[in-house]
């Protein structure tokens, strides 16, 4: 694969809310690229993209999936992350490993609240961006309803670059505005067939076309000149003006069609390799700019092979059976199989096993990777999710990307015996997939409690643990940690006398409680004036203190915020 | 160790006599919800025994900022999604410990008996 020229590999995300159709475009994608023999369909379980029982049931993705295909002597890799809003976090750690999205948006999903949150996201990276129209052949489907949706919701002005070419049920292909022919194909076969414009649609291409022609024009003062003068652009220009504008982020193009007919991904597929930059493209607009680890200087990476290894770990899968799969982003340089790196996260060695290349489920042995490639490698130890790997000899960390906090949390109760040790290992197994889910035992309520970012994603979780790990356990709410204190200050004696021969036993103490300001703890202190009490008996007149303390006389909760004084005694 | 026995029986005696009251742990709560549904969102904070300390608008969405107990917020989640059409989101973090109002403090000592009582069995 180092072999591969750099110029030609195109790392592309799809962001969409959940059920907009991503990985059916991802299906279709790779079937009209010749990447798959069959079209799968979510509804029959048989994409390559969703595979794991969870998603097969749920009939929508749960983890990031990797892809490939080629396309016009161009490898795309396509991660495929879930919609769901509960399941953010697979998303904007998916963010790390590309170079530009494909936002997706379904006729009846529309532009959901999810996808708005992630797309802040991913204007603050400023992402290059294709958009796609799905579930063009339903009767609802309306260009002009998605181009001021998309103005609305997500302030961004979509450029249409290819329209329906027959309607509704009847949709057989689209009309390409930038080759200006009709591209008709079958779900039967990759192949596809390209004719002339018929006759009844040229003048709304040609107002179409016109259009493309002038968002070019306007972002260049020499091609703006020429525009005027012979009223139009050449076809070099408009794809060398449409690659920078959209590299620049100030054109967004607009494609339609419909995935699981395999409708319109032709002029989609040419649009990511035409377009959209690939991995040096990229790292020319957005340097590679990370710390030493050490000294916390500033230091960058070129990407290309010359320069010292850096990646970053974008998934992390652990299988009871394979063991751990460390989902990497080569940034710079190569990374050979069973070598020795540095992790400047952690600050340790890791010697790696395999490297593969992913597509869905299947895993192919390569021996390097080299800046631009994703790979997964094998038996990493100490790596989390989010790390950066170097070479031991060139140390450099990138940023972390910041995940948003559990909301929701849950006391969870194995439900035997048996379950307890395999829930707390299958448990951090979990988070260690997924940095977004926490897992810890209350100090005061002795629960343990599962917090994830919604009910969806505890299920989900709870679902895995008892597929992968064999763990059952029951949900609860968690209890409330509360506590006790005082109002006001009281004085009590406490004696306790036990004389049945030998040597008796006396204790007799004076105690003052006193409120304390909230948030103050436990203060004692000892006030005994003239050996009233021996001195080597004051600690054991803390330690029974500081037992009754952790059961308040109310309901039983730990008392807090108040300072204990024994004054005196005999 | 017959000083620890009457420390501990002294310091109930003197904790009962010290008007006891009950705490609970107040979150920090930091809503993000778009305008136009801020004030269904303030509102049922304010049905949670919440204390608003700060509003901010920032573009289209508000910021609201809030005092809520623990025990108000076990679900909501879920609640602010309903309330907000799936375009909230919000954030919390442990503020500090504060007074119950007795009326409901009355009625966790109760229910916590039960429950305590129940597990002894």
């Amino acid at each position: 694969m180092s072999e591969l020229g750099r110029e030609s590999l195109r790392n592309v995300v799809l962001i969409s809310s959940a059920g907009a159709g991503k990985t059916s475009l991802v299906e279709a994608m790779l079937f009209a690229a010749g990447a798959v023999p069959h079209l799968g369909s979510i509804a029959q379980g048989t994409t390559v993209s969703d595979f794991e029982p969870e998603e097969l049931h749920r009939r929508s993705s749960v983890s990031t999936s990797l892809l490939r295909c080629s396309w016009n002597h161009t490898t795309i890799n396509l991660v495929d992350p879930p919609g769901a809003l509960h399941l953010l976090g697979e998303t904007v750690m998916a963010l790390r490993a590309v170079d530009a999205m494909i936002l997706v948006v379904g006729v009846s999903s529309r532009i959901r609240s999810e996808l708005i949150r992630v797309w802040s996201r991913v204007r603050a990276l400023g992402l290059p961006c294709l958009l796609f129209l799905n579930e063009l052949d339903k009767d609802s489907a309306s260009l002009d309803g998605v181009v001021a949706m998309c103005q609305r919701d997500l302030g961004i002005m979509p450029l249409p670059m290819s329209l329906p070419f027959g309607s509704g049920v009847q949709l057989e292909g689209v009309l390409d505005l930038l080759q200006q022919s009709v591209i008709t194909s079958r779900t039967e076969s990759p192949t596809f067939q390209q004719m002339p414009i018929p006759e009844n649609e040229r003048a709304v291409v040609g107002d179409a076309r016109k259009r493309i022609q002038e968002a070019v024009a306007e972002r260049d003062d020499r091609l703006l000149e020429q525009y005027l003068a012979a009223g139009e652009l050449t076809q070099e220009e408009l794809i060398n003006g449409l690659r920078l504008g959209v590299q620049a982020g100030t054109i967004v193009p607009l494609y339609s069609g419909s995935a699981i007919k395999n409708i319109g991904l032709v002029p989609l597929l040419n649009a990511i390799v035409d377009f959209l930059p690939s991995p040096m493209d990229r790292a020319s607009r957005v340097a590679l700019e990370g710390l030493h680890p050490d000294t916390g200087e500033a230091v960058s990476r070129r990407a290309v092979q010359e320069d010292p290894f850096s990646g970053i770990v974008f998934k992390t899968l652990i299988d009871p059976f394979v063991g751990r799969l460390s989902y990497l982003r080569v940034l710079s340089g190569v990374l050979h199989a069973d070598s020795t790196v540095f992790n400047s996260s952690r600050g340790s060695k890791e010697k790696n096993g395999h490297l593969y290349r992913v597509l869905g489920k299947k895993h192919m042995v390569v021996p390097l990777a080299g800046a631009g490639e994703i790979v997964a490698i094998g038996k990493l130890k100490d790596t989390q999710t989010g790390d950066t790997l170097c070479d031991e000899h060139a140390l450099i960390c990138y940023p972390k990307t910041v995940l948003a906090r559990p909301v929701l949390s849950f006391a969870i109760e194995p439900k035997s015996n048996a379950d307890i040790e395999k829930v707390s290992l299958g448990l951090h197994k979990l988070i260690e997939e997924d940095p977004t889910l926490e897992f810890s035992r209350h100090a005061d309520t002795k629960e343990m409690v599962l917090s994830g970012m919604g009910q969806l994603h505890i299920d989900l979780a709870l679902e895995k643990l008892r597929r992968k790990y064999g763990a059952e356990v029951i949900l609860h709410m968690p209890k409330i940690p509360y506590r006790e204190t005082i109002r006001i200050t009281a004085q009590a004696q406490g004696k306790y006398k036990k004389q049945t021969g030998g040597h008796g036993q006396y204790g007799d103490c004076w105690l003052e409680l006193a409120p304390l300001p909230r948030g103050e703890g436990f203060k004692f202190e000892s006030k005994v004036v003239g050996g009233a009490i021996p001195r080597n008996f004051i600690p054991a007149v803390e330690k029974g203190v500081v037992e009754a303390l952790h059961h308040g006389s109310l309901a039983g909760f730990p008392v807090v915020d108040c300072r204990v004084a024994v004054y005196d005694g005999s | 160790m017959a000083f620890k026995i009457a420390a501990s029986m002294g310091f109930k005696k003197a904790l009962e006599a010290a008007h006891p009251v009950l705490l609970e742990p107040l979150m920090t709560v930091e809503v993000e919800a778009p305008a136009d549904h801020i004030g269904s969102v303030i509102g049922d904070l304010n049905a949670r025994r919440g204390r608003i300390l700060h509003v901010e608008a920032k573009d289209q969405t508000e910021q609201i900022t809030a005092l809520v107990p623990m025990a108000e917020l076990l679900t909501y989640a879920t609640t602010l999604n309903s309330l907000t059409a799936g375009r909230g989101s919000y954030a919390m973090e442990f503020a500090r410990y504060d007074e119950v109002p007795r009326e409901l403090a009355v009625r966790i000592i109760e229910v916590h008996k039960v429950e305590t009582h129940a597990a002894a069995h």
